[in-house]
């Protein structure tokens, strides 16, 4: 696979997980849905975010990390995920 | 002296502030650009506020509901409401819509303010509540479909230019506000503070932390609950400043201290789940909180170890363990100079003109049949636990339009009336209180009073449910999660569609179980009763073997 379809994957999963598995109901989310000011996601969500991030994608968050910045949105995670990958 | 008399009521705090230092700064929100917000400037909007309310015939003693997340609307909002002698209902923004037009409806709310933040959530409900007769503060008009005849829209622009209300003169012993919380038959309850008990709060919170005006406290809990209470009354009191803590602040850890860093925060107030998390997820190492002075958590229980590290981490700040349910608010602290030793940490003791008596919960029980008198409530003997009686100015007046709830939770009357708690504890040797649990089957997940009474009525009204049993997780340490279980001739994932949606409907979003289990048969008591202590039990099984 090419770098692109590899993260095309993970943005795909990535989207599934955090709208399926993740976020509180009733509140759609797409890839640009601020998830922090709509209310959709709550701080244990954040957490299984960063495990989720770990497990499945082998990447180490640091705690310093976890910012509005890299989390307020599924496509600032992508970008986060992609600076790691290619930091590490 | 030139230092001004304390106000008498919330009504003029923002008056009284500005005729003190009117360029002081009173809120500052990082994502806001009319950041930062003199007092002068706080005064006139929400007097602007006032005048829109008063526009659609708000008078002195009706409930105004104020929906909205943390944010200099929602602190003016409240400020606003108090200042015309209404009665401000702060309203969980999380909460489903058919929750809060129960609460607007129990309360008479006719108007409400809110912001943009909430739009979603006020147009559902205003669809709902017929008796709506004005949404206040949004930026653009409510859609005639989602806006039903007869309700108006006032939008910001539209008070931005009406001519301020000056705070009217109240008397103390009228309502201020009133805090909503579950109760177990599954009306909630009103929890309504005066002028009187909201000024004697305020005035021993600015006593023990001697607030100064160049103080900036962090503006955390959301407005429905007590833990908000200081910083919305007493920063005003001190002339200090608001330092808003947003939502999506409060889920990032790091860049919550980033914030606290940045924004000098002197003053912190929250649950203890909120320091827990900066310490283990804050990066502190990486942050200056040196202005900290003081760090103060409630609400739940903080281990002693973490406590002890938080001390290390931020040595600059004093550390406050606080009790005191919402009724009577604040009434009792223990400040550690030192780390703590032991397994639980104490309470302290009551603050001036509070008296705290353990009482035997065998006598207590009495005061649900009314039986109990002031006289009767006799202190157990050290080291034995006993229900905690609050006797204090800052008790509330009673639960609105519930006068036998609240003839059943206040015993005796003038300056003997005493809250019941439902809180058990015990004393020490050195006569410091100790929090054990509770007297009945209400718990607290991340500070929030929850009672599982309540989730499992609202739920087991859900057509095609025939039992709910709600139960709290504490396997996993600082992460509790709330559980139910349901008997159900439907299947499981039927069932856990119509408890998602009925929860989402209608509880707090705090009371919304985060799991449904399905339980096979109801085994009842001796006398006949469901045993729900067993199936409670089963519950917390059935989750732990599927983990």
């Amino acid at each position: 696979m090419t770098r692109t379809e590899v993260s095309q994957n993970i943005g795909d999963d990535l989207l599934s997980f955090v709208a399926t598995d993740v976020a509180l109901d009733g509140i759609t989310v797409e890839a640009n849905t601020d998830l922090l000011l709509t209310g959709a996601v709550d701080s244990l969500g954040v957490i299984r975010i960063t495990q989720w991030m770990e497990d499945e994608l082998g990447l180490e968050v640091d705690p310093a990390d976890v910012t509005l910045d890299n989390f307020q949105t599924v496509e600032r995670m992508l970008s986060f995920i992609e600076r790691s990958q290619t930091n590490g | 002296m030139n230092s001004p008399s304390p106000p008498l009521s919330l009504a003029g705090l923002l008056s009284a502030a500005t005729r003190r230092d009117a360029n002081g700064v009173a809120i500052v929100h990082s994502s806001d650009p009319r950041s930062p917000l003199s007092y002068a400037a706080c005064d006139q909007r929400a007097g602007k506020l006032a005048t829109a309310l008063a526009k659609f015939g708000v008078e002195r003693g009706h409930c105004v509901g104020v929906l909205c997340r943390k944010s200099v609307d929602g602190f003016l909002a409240m400020h606003a409401v108090v200042r015309m002698g209404a009665v401000a209902v702060p309203l969980d923004p999380g909460a489903g819509a058919d929750y809060l037009a129960d609460v607007m409806a129990r309360t008479g709310v006719g108007v409400v303010i809110t912001h943009d933040a909430c739009r979603a959530t006020i147009e559902t409900v205003a669809a709902e509540l017929s008796t709506l007769r004005a949404v206040v503060g949004l930026t653009e008009p409510l859609a005639a479909t989602s806006s039903p005849a007869g309700l108006t829209t006032v939008t910001a622009p539209a008070v931005e230019v009406m001519a301020p209300a000056a705070p009217v003169t109240v008397d103390p012993h009228e309502p201020a506000y009133i805090l909503t919380t579950s109760g177990s038959t599954g009306t909630p309850k009103g929890i309504c503070h005066t002028h009187a008990s909201a000024v004697a709060f305020a005035e021993r919170v600015q006593q023990v932390l001697s607030l100064r005006s160049d103080d900036r406290m962090g503006d955390i809990a959301p407005y429905h609950f007590d833990i908000s209470t200081p910083a919305l009354w007493v920063t005003p009191l001190a002339g200090a400043t608001n330092v808003v803590i947003d939502e999506p602040h409060q889920m990032m850890p790091a860049s919550l201290t980033q914030l606290l860093e940045d924004a000098g925060v002197t003053v912190w107030y929250s649950v203890p789940f909120s320091l827990r998390q900066m310490l283990s997820r804050g990066v502190l190492a990486e942050r200056d909180l040196s202005k900290l002075r003081w760090a103060l958590f409630g609400g739940e229980i903080m281990p002693p170890q973490e406590l002890a590290e938080l001390m290390e981490a931020v040595p600059s700040a004093s550390f406050v363990n606080v009790y005191g349910p919402a009724e009577t608010n604040w009434c009792s602290h223990e400040i550690f100079e030192t780390a703590p030793t032991g397994d639980v940490l104490s309470v302290g003791r009551p603050w001036s003109a509070t008296t705290i008596r353990l009482v035997d919960p065998e006598v207590s029980a009495a005061a649900e049949h009314r039986q109990l008198g002031a006289e009767d409530l006799v202190e157990v003997p050290q080291g034995v636990q006993g229900e905690l009686f609050i006797k204090s100015p800052t008790l509330m007046q009673g639960y609105w339009e519930q006068p036998d709830l609240t003839a059943a939770s206040i015993v005796g009357s003038g300056t003997e009336r005493w809250y019941r708690s439902g809180d058990i504890g015990i004393r020490t040797p050195d006569g410091d209180l100790v929090f054990v649990g509770r007297r009945d089957h209400q718990v607290k997940v991340r500070g929030r009073r929850i009672e599982l009474e309540f989730i499992e009525s609202v739920l087991e009204e859900t057509p095609g449910i025939d039992l709910v049993v709600a139960a709290v997780d504490r396997s996993d340490v600082g992460h509790d999660t709330l559980l139910v279980g349901v008997i159900s001739s439907l299947d499981a994932a039927e069932v856990r569609e119509l408890v998602k949606n009925n929860g989402a409907a209608r509880l707090p979003s705090y009371a919304r179980p985060s799991r449904t289990l399905m339980l096979t048969a109801a085994p009842t008591t001796g006398s006949g009763k469901l045993d729900r202590r067993t199936l409670r039990a089963q519950v917390l099984d059935l989750a732990n073997d599927d983990d």
